[in-house]
């Protein structure tokens, strides 16, 4: 067996195209995943109208129950049955938007439960609205909790965009299959796959390692 | 009615905890300058007493009368909360500002200060509490005395008619009681009306003008410090006084 | 001292092994290269021609849902090339992946089985003449009237199931917007319905079998890159029966049941 690791280099600015759009796809996907958990956490954590809230823990259950393929499929190739249409990217990014804000939204709900009741009362006993002491008092507290899950959750929607190319987007896995199919060489594309994956979710862990250390400088 | 005196006015309210009674028919009247001490044995209802003057638990009848004003949804106990400080027994400071911004935070937000005039005001209240070298410092770093006297001064912030004490020592060493006492003490000097729940007698004989016997959510017993302490004869009162002697 | 020298002992009399077993595989296809080819003579003598398939590849061949048996356009040509030659013709259906194999250790005699000079090239066996040229061509909507041939796909979104000759055709081609790739050729077709792609280009095989009960796409029958000529399997070295094979083709070819074949399967 020999290996040839020149397929990689002559392939590079292939491999760079899809990393982009690998990217492009995670980072909106997680933008909108972290607005929908944030929302969703919130409201979830509340006394809101039942109606609402049955409605959205089954927004967070069905999207949590079922798998993101399935969702993906239903949202590029099942909704023009009833109309709605949209391109690839904008489907890719709705599917995993969906589905991490879903996932996510379980995070900022668990992690502004964690925050004692005390807080609360002592931001209500100063006069702070509900609204003011949720922004100014539970969440900042609350965010530090969810830093670590919020992360993991960055990196699940990295390795997740894998999916999205069953929605005919070309984006790093499905690139990586092309070169394969050209070269028959799956050691190198394979290895040179995994290892964009990693400098992608290993710098997410280093920034995750960052911002940690920077909400350190308080403790309870 | 003098409305400029009473304070707040408290009419049989009764509150529970799904079935268990907690309150049962409370009637109170606070003045204007005026400082309460509240006793009673643990379970008794009188940190519940507070907190529904506060608005931190809904009761389930009678009525909160404050500055006049009836209690009776959430936007106007939000309004008279502004008129109500309230210290708690686990200080509840916010471990994600520093002592500076434990104060400046609620002169912005609540009461819409400007940041200059919010951290003026915030050194004044730490100069105040004697605690201005150490406004840097996240409330996870201080002592139990010092957390609970920037808690003080959080609340003074807020330039209240009244702060409600809830047992703001029963989480301290003794020897840190006595600081947060002596910054009590000078709230009472300027005149402020205080309700103060706790079990320190000592401590409350001496700066109480009145004070309450609370027993099975009912006030069983109401009089000067001399009164209760010495010349009643209501024998569940003499009873949990001689058991907090023994206990001390 | 001692366990070192076992263990040397032991690598050494490994080694000596594998050396001889890989000289006895060489020994055996040198012996198998040199014995007389009597392909031809041994589907002679048993009046059979064993023909391997992988029936699952319409319209060239399936498996009929009511009968059972396959059928299709490998089907006939095989019974037509058994009747040419005098010989009945047997077929057996088999895994593709198994088919190259089995013919090379004499389970079938041929492979017909739409099978391309291309795919068959890495495997050292012998092919007839080509019996049919493959295109990979484009599917558009029944409205669609701009695209009249592979050159108007210039500046269009092409659709194309990846991992396909298809696509190997598609990537080949110059000026698209874009491709995009499908696993599997019918979301490609979805998308054409929705408007996402512009065309979609698929095998010819695949266009005429799925095609034919579709009113609202149609074929645009220009091919797409490389022609891919389609080859009738043989063991390495079986010559007499190449040779024979080519013969009777081309007898079929001017008789008309070639032409009767092409007709039943794959005329659009």
């Amino acid at each position: 067996m020999e290996l040839n690791f020149n397929i990689v280099i002559n392939n590079l600015p292939l491999f760079w195209q899809a990393t982009q759009i690998t990217l492009k796809i995670a980072v909106l996907a997680f933008a909108f995943a972290l607005l929908i958990a944030f929302i969703v956490g919130v409201l979830r954590s509340y006394n809101i109208p039942a109606i609402f809230k049955l409605l959205l823990s089954a927004y967070v259950e069905i999207f949590r129950g079922t798998p993101l393929l399935i969702q993906l499929f239903f949202i590029y190739y099942g909704l023009p049955s009833v109309g709605i249409i949209m391109d690839a990217f904008t489907a890719a990014v709705i599917g995993l938007a969906l589905n991490g804000g879903a996932y996510m939204s379980e995070s900022v709900r668990a992690s502004i439960l964690s925050v004692s009741k005390g807080q609360e009362e002592a931001a209500y006993s100063l006069g702070y609205s509900k609204l003011e002491a949720i922004w100014h008092i539970i969440l900042p507290q609350a965010f530090r909790v969810a830093i670590p899950p919020l992360m993991n959750g960055f990196s699940s929607m990295l390795k997740e965009t894998s999916l999205v190319s069953v929605i005919s987007i070309t984006e790093l896995t499905r690139t990586g299959n092309l070169i394969y199919s050209r070269t028959l060489k799956p050691f190198e594309v394979y290895l040179a796959l995994g290892l964009f994956y990693f400098i992608m979710t290993f710098s997410v862990v280093l920034l995750a390692k960052q911002i940690e250390l920077k909400e350190k400088r308080w403790t309870l | 009615m003098d409305v400029i005196n009473n304070l707040i006015e408290i009419k049989e309210i009764y509150k529970s905890f799904g079935d268990q009674p907690v309150l049962r028919g409370v009637s109170l009247t606070i003045s204007a300058g005026e400082i309460l001490g509240v006793i009673g044995a643990s379970g008794s209802g009188k940190s519940t007493l507070i907190r529904c003057i506060n608005g931190l638990e809904d009761i389930q009848s009678g009525e909160i009368i404050v500055k006049g004003q009836y209690m009776t949804n959430r936007r106007n106990s939000r309004e008279a909360r502004k008129t109500i400080g309230m210290v708690f027994q686990n200080f509840n400071l916010f471990p994600h500002f520093t002592v500076l911004e434990n104060i400046t935070n609620p002169c912005r937000v609540v009461k819409k200060m400007n940041s200059k005039n919010a951290e003026i005001m915030a050194r004044t209240l730490l100069q105040k509490v004697k605690l201005e070298d150490k406004m840097y410092q996240y409330p996870g770093t201080l002592s139990g005395g010092e957390k609970q006297r920037v808690a003080i001064a959080r609340a003074l912030a807020m330039e209240p008619e009244i702060i409600l004490f809830d047992e703001p020592t029963s989480a301290l060493d003794p020897e840190l009681a006595f600081e947060v006492f002596d910054t009590i003490k000078l709230l009472a000097e300027d005149g402020l009306a205080m309700v103060i729940v706790s079990h320190q007698i000592g401590f409350i004989k001496n700066l109480a003008h009145r004070i309450i016997f609370i027993d099975d959510g009912r006030i069983s017993c109401l009089g000067t410090p001399e009164y209760i302490l010495n010349n009643n004869n209501n024998a569940r009162l003499q009873d949990f006084l001689i058991r907090l002697r023994e206990n001390i | 001292m001692l366990k070192a020298q076992k263990v040397s002992v032991l690598l050494v009399c490994l080694l000596v092994g594998m050396l001889f077993l890989v000289s006895g595989c060489s020994q055996k296809t040198n012996d198998n290269a040199k014995t007389g080819d009597k392909s031809w003579t041994n589907v002679e003598e048993r009046e059979e021609l064993i023909v391997g398939m992988c029936a699952q590849y319409p319209p060239f061949e399936s498996i009929n849902e009511q009968t059972k048996q396959p059928e299709g356009f490998d089907v006939d040509l095989a019974n037509a090339l058994g009747k040419t030659l005098g010989v009945n013709v047997r077929i057996v259906d088999a895994e593709w992946e198994a088919l190259i194999g089995g013919v090379n250790k004499g389970d079938y005699d041929v492979l017909i089985t739409c099978m391309s000079k291309q795919e068959s090239a890495g495997s050292n066996v012998n092919m007839s003449d080509a019996y049919y040229d493959l295109n990979e061509i484009i599917v558009i909507k029944k409205e669609n009237t701009s695209i009249k041939s592979v050159d108007d796909l210039k500046d269009k979104i092409v659709g194309v199931q990846s991992s396909t000759g298809a696509e190997i055709a598609v990537d080949s081609l110059n000026g698209l917007k874009e491709i995009k790739r499908y696993n599997y050729n019918n979301d490609a077709f979805i998308d054409l319905v929705n408007n996402r792609v512009d065309a979609v280009v698929v095998g010819y095989a695949y266009a005429a079998s799925q095609l034919k009960n579709r009113t609202d796409l149609k074929i645009v029958n220009s091919p797409v890159g490389e022609t891919a000529e389609i080859v009738m399997v043989m063991k390495k070295g079986n010559d007499t029966l190449t040779a024979k094979l080519n013969e009777a083709l081309a007898t079929i070819k001017t008789n008309g049941e070639y032409n009767q074949a092409y007709e039943k399967w794959l005329k659009l």
